[in-house]
């Protein structure tokens, strides 16, 4: 009962526990006037940083969000939003939140079974979900709360494409002929670092190479498992909403 | 006269440090302007930091903010002491030395002022004999004391709670002191003013938006002249012979919605020609007519002598936001050449007087649009050079399209006024370039790739280098005839500031604001 009543209190706390749909569509008219502009109309980002995602730095919960969309960020050159009180903010943070919201659907796949097919696929040998695996594939145990299910799909049978500014995966050769294939973890005009398949860090300067070679995937196009067994893994992923 | 007595008359005497006959002909060793000289070069006469020995540059010291904020400032250096305005609107002098703090202003900003499509930063401070001149973002023009930053005068140029901001360094020129102003995505209308520089009394105020029977009032529709934009936030350049001051003027607003304003939008994206004594327009030229793209034209013209269209011409020439490089002649703002610098999409070239002619379905749309260059331009604010002996015009590109979406807008004062937005394209699709044009032609001669697109100006040298940055840090220097590195150092911050020269104890020295530092380097 207790718990019940907590809950309950929580979720009247929360200012965008139930906005109308009216509301997110006046919400993303308000974003395209005065949001889209630095950070982009579709939300990832321009000038000011991208909003398609679930977590943000600078506010820790919906009621954080809807005050900072109202006073700005003096120190980032993000305007206040006073003007559109007393429902503007709210209706745009209600907006914002549903760019970075992948939201659960019913999907055809057999989550038990797609675990399964994880398993036997070796997917584990690159990749992490709660702290099992091994990580020189993207961390995927979030990976449900951020990517949609055909976004999913399209990674199995089309690794790599379109590529991730996050993952790049990269081969150097240096002008002495050495090789080293890995992924970019930073780069600017005259170096970049880049982590091996041992989780080896590397740094080169740029004019020290002979050839430097970005795009692609290490991940193998699962194209050829039948089509009910890739819906059953990407259920099994679309589970995976937690870490963040 | 006692030893005493001299000692004061020498420390007096050091008060008039920069006046105006020092201005039209500044000493090799200090940065007494924004762009180094009143032709924008910025181009450092000193000769002894050279490709033979560049790599020998090493950091001297750095001076830290000691605050998260957007370190955009060039600096002035005159005299032993180096004048620099750090975010939001605070003045500091530093020994050039050393860079020991000599005197801080600060400035406190109110409450409720906002930055309407821009972050809170300063680009830097002018100096005019013992006078040290800011614009502040809460729009106001203040004059200080060169010796102690304490306030002389201090004068109201616009209502920041309309959306009025300076973030430019001001420039002054005899007695007088020229600012632009901010406000482009809140629909302001736009101005270049000039105040006293003893009393601060306004002198003139030139509108980029004209008024009803003003010339140029006829290019827009309605009463949207009133909100039409047209901001002025870069600072400017002027030729003391014609007594012309040159300033660019940026986009209409709103800025991605162009439906109730159709006209060609004067003087908006346009280089605009102004009697330094009056303020009155003696000519302008306009870059892109009813622009839709935020195409300011708000970059830096840059003033030389070629022989363009068969005979020896006063020029003025811009990199433009629009990807177009062009050359005009600077006593009548005649077109004489115009050459693409970068990507563009949405122009199938220049007719013989200069407008382009555009590519119809280049337009911001509900869908987006995909257009190079991105609404940022294929350059910005930060300064390009011109090398006098070699002739050549040095900017940084930004190669980066982008997807222009339109939006509904309504004017409400005081907050934005866009009607749409952008959507760019991935990162490693998009990078940025040191270009070094022809500067009577705009071809190019050389290029140096840059990882991602810049936010950092070039200042080329006598000792035949240009110095620029990167978003990922790192301060470099280029040969100028051949674009070849020859050294760079990693700063750690972010570089959105145009590189200064200037010597400390006879010895040639260039500093850089990156991150939350400036830094200054020497051999």
């Amino acid at each position: 009962m207790l718990q019940f009543v907590l809950l309950l209190a929580a979720q009247a706390q929360d200012p965008l526990a139930h906005v109308p749909a009216a509301d997110i569509e006046r919400g993303k008219r308000l974003y395209g006037m005065n949001c889209g502009g630095c950070h982009g109309m579709d939300g990832n980002g321009g000038s000011g940083p991208p909003l398609t995602r679930a977590k943000f730095k600078r506010a820790a919960d919906n009621a954080a969000l809807i005050e900072l969309i109202t006073s700005g960020i003096a120190t980032a050159g993000m305007p206040p939003s006073w003007h559109l009180l007393p429902d503007g903010p709210r209706q745009i943070a209600a907006y914002v939140r549903s760019l970075g919201e992948v939201k659960s659907v019913p999907l055809p796949g057999d989550v038990d079974r797609g675990k399964q097919a994880y398993r036997s696929s070796a997917c584990s040998g690159c990749h992490i979900v709660n702290g099992e695996g091994i990580g020189i594939g993207p961390e995927l145990t979030g990976i449900g709360a951020m990517r949609t299910p055909a976004s999913l799909l399209r990674s199995l049978t089309h690794p790599g494409d379109p590529p991730s500014p996050a993952f790049m995966p990269v081969k150097v050769t240096t002008r002495e002929g050495e090789q080293l294939r890995g992924i970019r973890v930073n780069e600017d005009s005259f170096t970049i670092q880049i982590k091996d398949a041992r989780n080896r860090f590397h740094s080169f300067r740029k004019d020290r190479l002979e050839s430097l070679d970005k795009g692609g995937s290490w991940m193998p196009a699962y194209d050829k498992l039948p089509p009910e067994q890739l819906q059953d893994i990407v259920a099994y992923l679309a589970t995976l909403r937690g870490g963040q | 006269m006692t030893r005493f007595g001299i000692a004061l008359l020498v420390a007096l005497s050091a008060g008039a440090q920069a006046p105006y006959s020092r201005l039209v002909n500044p000493d090799s060793g200090s940065w007494l302007t924004y762009s180094g000289n009143y032709a924008a070069h910025r181009f450092s006469p000193m000769s002894q930091i050279t490709p033979a020995n560049v790599s020998g540059l090493k950091m001297k010291w750095i001076y830290q903010l000691g605050a998260e904020a957007r370190f955009e400032t060039s600096p002035i250096v005159a005299d032993g002491v180096m004048y620099i305005a750090e975010p939001p609107s605070n003045v500091t002098a530093l020994d050039l030395a050393t860079g020991r703090r000599l005197w801080r202003w600060e400035r406190a900003m109110p409450k409720d002022l906002q930055t309407i499509g821009f972050g809170r930063t300063n680009r830097g401070v002018a100096v005019l004999d013992d006078t040290v001149f800011v614009g502040t973002l809460d729009a106001h023009m203040v004059a200080l004391d060169a010796k102690s930053g304490a306030v002389r005068w201090d004068s109201v140029v616009a209502d920041y709670k309309l959306g009025y901001c300076i973030t430019a360094a001001p420039l002054v020129l005899k007695d007088r002191v020229i600012t632009g102003i901010s406000g482009g995505e809140a629909g302001i209308r736009g101005f270049v003013d000039a105040y006293d520089t003893k009393t601060g009394k306004r002198l003139w105020r030139f509108w980029t938006i004209p008024g009803p029977g003003e010339k140029g009032h006829e290019s827009w529709t309605g009463d949207s002249w009133r909100t039409g934009g047209g901001s002025t936030w870069v600072t400017g350049s002027y030729d003391p012979e014609l007594d012309l001051v040159y300033w660019g003027v940026g986009n209409p607003g709103p800025d991605w919605n162009g439906d109730s304003r159709s006209g060609d939008n004067l003087f908006t994206c346009s280089l605009v020609a102004l009697d330094g004594s009056t303020g009155k327009l003696r000519w302008h030229f306009q870059y892109t007519p009813h622009d839709t793209h935020d195409w300011d034209a708000t970059e830096i013209p840059v003033l030389f002598e070629a022989t363009v269209r068969g005979r020896p011409r006063k020029v003025v020439a811009m990199a433009n936001r629009n990807a177009f490089y062009y050359v005009l002649d600077r006593a009548t703002g005649e077109f004489l050449k115009g050459t693409e610098y970068a990507k563009q999409t949405w122009a199938k070239g220049l007719d013989d007087s200069g407008r382009p002619v555009t590519i119809a379905g280049s337009e911001p749309a509900e869908q987006g649009t995909l257009v190079w260059p991105s609404l940022q331009g294929a350059t910005n604010w930060f300064s390009p050079s011109y090398h006098p002996d070699l002739k050549m015009f040095y900017v940084s590109v930004r190669e980066m399209g982008a997807y222009y979406y339109k939006t509904d807008v309504e004017y409400k004062a005081g907050t934005m006024f866009m009607g749409g937005g952008e959507r760019t394209l991935p990162p490693d699709r998009n990078y940025g370039a040191i270009r070094a044009l022809d500067a009577s032609t705009g071809e190019r001669k050389w290029e140096f790739r840059l990882h991602s697109p810049p936010w950092a100006g070039v200042m080329a040298t006598a000792g035949g280098l240009v110095f620029g940055g990167s978003n990922e840090g790192n301060f470099y220097a280029l040969d100028a005839r051949t674009g070849k590195l020859l050294w760079d150092v990693q700063t750690g911050g972010e570089i959105i500031a145009n590189p200064v020269g200037f010597a400390i104890g006879g010895k040639e020295h260039v500093a850089i604001a990156a991150g939350q530092a400036l830094i200054v380097f020497g051999l």
